[in-house]
């Protein structure tokens, strides 16, 4: 109840905030801000004269609320959004307009509206910002921080203005509009402010075309030095039509008699019919590398910088990594275990980019639930990298596993500042150059160290 | 850099200076803002220059407060533009062309202070000292329409600064007066409304006072149930000069309409007095041939109250008040003055200062006819004249009636008064108040129900009779050969029964009574002539020793800062190392390592000469021993020292002699690249 209370009044809070920084100027900030220092100065009409203030800034701001109430734009808009953007790059795009007005637009502003950040009230409950269990038990209780948390997290974007010049009645025009994305993930886009400032220059009318949109904002992504993986050619069942197509389509080279253990699906039923004997396709076997990069989703807080960290890394490896080469599976737990597939052909870099765009923290299970997929394609893999958000005895476990199966690894341990000082290798003791701790804020300092 | 138009700042200055009369003040900080615009230099000012700066206004703010405060001046507001003209100096000469936000914000100062913040966060103080010179300039309360004529202008001149670009100025011209006129228009309603308001709610103030007290109704106790109970706080301290005796009664308010239990003043108007003299002195009746003086002192809430008088007052002299206003009944009520009056008052003429009676002051409620006359028949009072039905009044109530602050209920069917009258006949002095005016009024004396405090109790602590919450009383006002006077009819045993309930260690609270009242007497005290001499022994030490603080803790912070600095540049002694065997015997060998060149190139300029390569491998895991025990936080373990000492005996052995690292003719091929001179 009491959670409630105070997450109706953050919201209100919000609400009127926004309102006030969007709507007025700075100079009908400062009236406003003038309007009620001289209403509370002002109470008593005896002892000084700041009532006559308030009455007139109260004219002058109700003034300019008043002409600029009945204000619409006119304008038709189309929005060309490109598909991606990427955190904390600018993303510029185009904005056509029409003028639909009998008369010439003037002072128009137009601003990208997102949708509304405001958390629910499960979205509050469930949220833990990162340093919670630092605060005290007040900050606990209120969750102001909490909320300012969510608040930035769930604020894709910073978004810019832009003055358009005059259109006349019919006329088109474009400009360009920019954005700097916050977060990865889908940046959904639900409108276009148009504003225009009232003649005394203090309230700007609003009006608001409803253009629903989104951009897929892919994680930021880091300089890697050439990374030397480790490990050699491997043995891959399907070969390399597997990674080219979807289907059993390997490389034909003859017919041969079938032998004991030969699998059934290999008949070639017709030259059996032929020659009365069984007789089996045979087919080349192909080698190639193919790297795993396992992502580690076990963290307590979604959006923590840590787990953001880490999938940046995670995207890095994956721009870096010579696809066309190799393959590479990027194996992590969401609601269930994913293995993708990228590299020679079979899924582009863009395709993993986007499903590590998408990926997120796990609550429900356990470390542990990515060792059967792991061990089960180890068979398969020239080399591994971890990407880790702790060390503990279950990650060293499935190192040490990955390692006995004669792996070659990389492992790299994102944690908080200033946690690495003294971390124990464990079972990467032999190969500690293959061993690396990263803090989150200061990746691309630890980068520069591999 | 200041960001508002030229000169606004200035002349919003010199405005604020001639309204509140600080004009040297105003002219030098006009001068002064404006004058840094020609002056084309700038500093680099860092966060903490504008901590300091701020440090400053608040020194200023609490001198200014404090002096407020004990010189008991009127609001400080009109100074703020002295507060804070730092700030506006400190970003006037700023490279920053703003201020940051720590001076203003204690929680942004630590967050600078901590480096949490990436970017240096500044505001423009401009336009809000520009706001801040106009409220102060309101507080100057100069009541022409100058003021309302120098904000529309001034404000008009800002607005038009940052009017936006293509918006039509004739549109802007229309809307701007448009919004001066519905300014001027409301601000005449806005104060016509408050003076209706605070005609309506002014006597809600005096309940904070412990009872209710209105000039224009009071309600009574009469048919409540309970019993009633008043504080035994003192209210007022009256102080008799010539030692002659006090009057019995002080008069606040008196009320001429009665109605189910209450009292109202009907069509009565409060009229301002002008002041005598220097603005202390006001007169409010005929001065007579002999006077006597009294001294009442007694607390003003928020400087407004009613004043309690001497019914035949004439004149009060020390009240540091605004507005006092009287009407016609005699109430004196104040506004604008200070926390704590200390009035004289001089009375004695015999001649009350209240206006003669009317029809409405022989009015009876036709509800109570029945038992005051049933009341007045049983006194026999028909046939007597005035001054006689006075006394018998007075000597049936003692005899007959009961005094008691035992609230009963009454018979159903009959007002609680004919109760009183009637049945009962006991009650407190409300009861006796309206009875004895209605049985007047009956026989033909024009009445009114008074109220006020009744003077008894002497105080030898303070030497002053003092006045408590529980003295408060009603009793009637009769007019009598041509003037008002007192009828008290409440036995006279009341005050008796008040004290009994008084608590037993009323002594020990009157003193602290008594010493809260002389600090207040002493915070609020005023002499001619403006600022006291002891307020400035007082506040300049004061304020030297907060300067001092302040500079000196920053000194010895400073100091101690300094220090740790100098501690930090101060080079650690560069630990033994065994590495350095190896240089010295290599530049004997004709390798001398340049100054500029770091050992790892120095390696590998060697490794270019083509020695042996296990020579080179040696070379660079001792390096690496090396690096380590110079360079590692904490200072290497021994082991690593051990591991390097014999390492290097091991390679000084195998190539430490002459000719064994490289042979003559590579030293000679390669000495103009990697070798130094010998």
């Amino acid at each position: 109840m009491i959670r409630k209370l105070l997450l109706r009044s953050f919201r209100l809070t919000s609400a009127i905030k926004y309102w006030f920084l969007n709507r007025f100027t700075f100079a009908g900030r400062l009236t406003l801000a003038a309007l009620i220092a001289a209403a509370v100065f002002g109470q008593n009409t005896n002892i000084n004269m700041a009532y006559q203030a308030f009455t007139f800034l109260l004219a002058l701001l109700a003034i300019s609320i008043l002409a600029s109430t009945f204000f619409k734009s006119h304008l038709m808009v189309r929005r060309r959004l490109p598909r991606f953007g990427t955190v904390g790059q600018p993303v510029s795009y185009r904005i056509e307009l029409t003028n639909q007005f009998r008369r010439i637009r003037k002072r128009l502003k137009i601003t990208e509206k997102l949708t509304d950040p405001r958390p629910t009230f499960e979205e509050f409950i469930q949220g833990r910002e990162p340093k919670e269990a630092t605060r005290n038990r007040f900050d606990r209780v209120v969750g102001y921080h909490r909320w300012m948390w969510l608040m930035a997290l769930k604020t894709g974007a910073k978004v810019k203005g832009v003055l358009l010049s005059d259109i006349g009645p019919g006329d088109q025009s474009e400009v360009r509009l920019e954005l700097t994305p916050q977060q990865r993930g889908y940046l959904h886009l639900s409108g276009l402010q148009v504003t225009r400032t009232d003649p005394l220059g203090l309230y700007k009318a609003s009006d608001t075309i409803q253009l629903h949109d989104s951009i897929l904002i892919l994680p930021r992504r880091y300089p890697l030095p050439p990374v030397m993986l480790p490990g050699t050619r491997k043995y891959q069942p399907g070969g390399v039509a597997l990674a080219s197509s979807v289907g059993d389509a390997e490389e034909f080279i003859s017919l041969r008699e079938y032998r004991p253990g030969d699998p059934l699906r290999r008949i070639h039923w017709c030259s059996w019919a032929k020659t009365g004997k069984p007789i089996v396709k045979e087919y080349q076997e192909e080698y190639f590398v193919r790297h795993a990069l396992i992502l580690d989703t076990f963290h307590d807080t979604s959006g923590s910088q840590v787990f953001e960290e880490a999938v940046s890394l995670a995207a890095s490896f994956v721009t870096t990594v010579q696809t066309h080469e190799c393959l590479l599976d990027l194996m992590f737990v969401g609601p269930e275990e994913y293995c993708f597939t990228g590299g020679r052909g079979l899924a582009h870099i863009d395709r993993m980019l986007e499903i590590l765009a998408s990926v997120n923290v796990c609550h429900d299970k356990s470390f542990s639930s990515l060792y059967p997929m792991v061990i089960e394609r180890a068979g398969l893999l020239s080399s591994c990298i971890c990407i880790l958000l702790e060390w503990n005895d279950e990650r060293k476990q499935l190192v040490a596993n990955l390692r006995e199966l004669g792996i070659p690894m990389i492992v790299l341990v994102v944690g908080e500042l200033g946690f690495v000082e003294t971390l124990d290798p464990g079972p990467m003791k032999d190969q500690p150059h293959f061993f690396h701790t990263l803090e989150a804020g200061r990746i691309e300092e630890g980068l520069a160290k591999l | 850099m200041i960001k508002t138009p030229p000169l606004l700042i200035g002349v919003s200055l010199l405005f604020w200076s001639w309204q509140t009369g600080y004009l040297a003040a105003g002219i030098v900080m006009a001068a002064i803002a404006e004058g840094l615009r020609l002056i084309n230099r700038r500093w680099e000012l860092s966060p903490l220059d504008f901590h300091r700066i701020a440090d400053l206004c608040a020194i200023i703010i609490i001198a200014l407060t404090a002096y407020r405060f004990l010189a008991g001046t009127a609001s400080s507001v009109r100074w703020i533009p002295m507060e804070i003209f730092p700030l506006l100096v400190g970003q006037s000469l700023s490279s920053v062309g703003g201020v940051d936000l720590g001076a203003l914000f204690y929680t942004a100062r630590q967050r600078e202070k901590k480096g949490e913040l990436k970017t240096r966060r500044t505001v423009d103080v401009s336009y809000p000292y520009f706001a801040f010179v106009l409220l102060a300039t309101s507080a100057a309360n100069v009541r022409t329409p100058v003021f309302y004529g120098g904000i529309f202008m001034l404000i008009g001149w800002a607005l038009l600064s940052v009017r936006p670009r293509g918006a039509p100025l004739i549109l802007w011209t229309v809307l701007f007066l448009l919004a001066g006129g519905l300014g001027w228009t409301g601000q005449i309603g806005l104060r016509n409304l408050h003076l209706k308001i605070e005609d309506a709610t002014f006597g809600w103030y005096q309940q904070f006072m412990g009872r209710d007290l209105n000039p224009f109704r009071t309600v009574t106790a009469i048919g409540d149930i309970g019993e009633l109970k008043l504080s035994n706080r003192i209210v007022l301290r009256v102080r008799i000069e010539e030692n002659a005796s006090p009057p019995e009664h002080l008069l606040e308010a008196s009320y001429n309409t009665y109605k189910d239990k209450r009292w109202f003043a009907l069509g009565q108007r409060f009229h301002p007095l002008a002041p005598i003299g220097d603005g202390t002195v006001w007169r409010i009746g005929e001065k007579p041939e002999n006077f006597k003086t009294l001294t009442i002192s007694g607390r003003l809430r928020r400087g407004k109250g009613i004043l309690s008088l001497p019914i035949d007052a004439y004149r009060i002299e020390n009240l540091p008040v605004s507005i006092l206003e009287r009407n016609r009944y005699g109430v004196v009520r104040v506004q604008g003055g200070p926390g704590m009056v200390n009035y004289r008052v001089r009375f004695g003429s015999g001649l009350s200062y209240h206006e003669p009676y009317d029809e409405q002051d022989l009015v009876i409620p036709a509800k109570e006819l029945p038992a005051v006359r049933q009341i007045a028949k049983e006194m026999g009072l028909s046939a007597k004249a005035p001054r006689e039905t006075i006394a018998t009044l007075k000597a049936f109530f003692q005899k007959r009636f009961k005094y008691s602050l035992i609230l009963e209920s009454g018979k159903l069917g009959s007002t609680p008064l004919a109760n009183f009258l009637l049945k009962s006949r006991s009650g407190h002095c409300e009861y006796f108040a309206t009875a004895t005016v209605l049985i007047l009024r009956l026989i033909g004396i024009p009445a009114r129900y008074a109220t006020g405090y009744r003077v008894d109790e002497y105080s030898r602590l303070e030497d002053s009779y003092v006045v408590r919450a529980r003295h408060a009383h009603a009793w009637a006002l009769a007019f009598i050969d041509g003037d008002w006077s007192h009828v008290d009819t409440t036995p006279a045993i009341w005050l008796a029964l008040e004290k009994e309930a008084a608590p037993a260690l009323e002594p020990v609270y009157d003193l602290f009574r008594w010493i809260g009242h002389s600090f207040s007497r002493w915070r609020w005290s005023e002499s001619k002539g403006g600022l006291p001499a002891w307020v400035l022994w007082f506040i300049v030490p004061l304020a030297i020793l907060l300067i001092w603080r302040i500079v000196f803790r920053k000194r010895a912070a400073s100091a101690v800062a300094g220090k740790e600095k100098l501690d930090d540049q101060k080079s650690i002694p560069v630990p033994e190392s065994a590495f350095y065997r190896i240089e010295e015997n290599l530049a004997r060998q004709g390798f001398a390592r340049r100054k500029w060149e770091t050992q790892t190139t120095f390696i590998r300029k060697i490794e270019a000469a083509g020695p042996d390569s296990d020579a080179v491998q040696g070379l660079n895991e001792m390096l690496t021993l090396h690096y380590r025990i110079r360079f590692h936080p904490g200072g290497a373990k021994e082991t690593a020292r051990a591991q390097l000492q014999e390492r290097v005996t091991k390679w000084l052995h195998q190539y430490g002699s002459a000719g064994r690292l490289l042979s003559a003719e590579n030293i000679a091929g390669h000495r103009p690249h990697i070798l130094d001179k010998p």
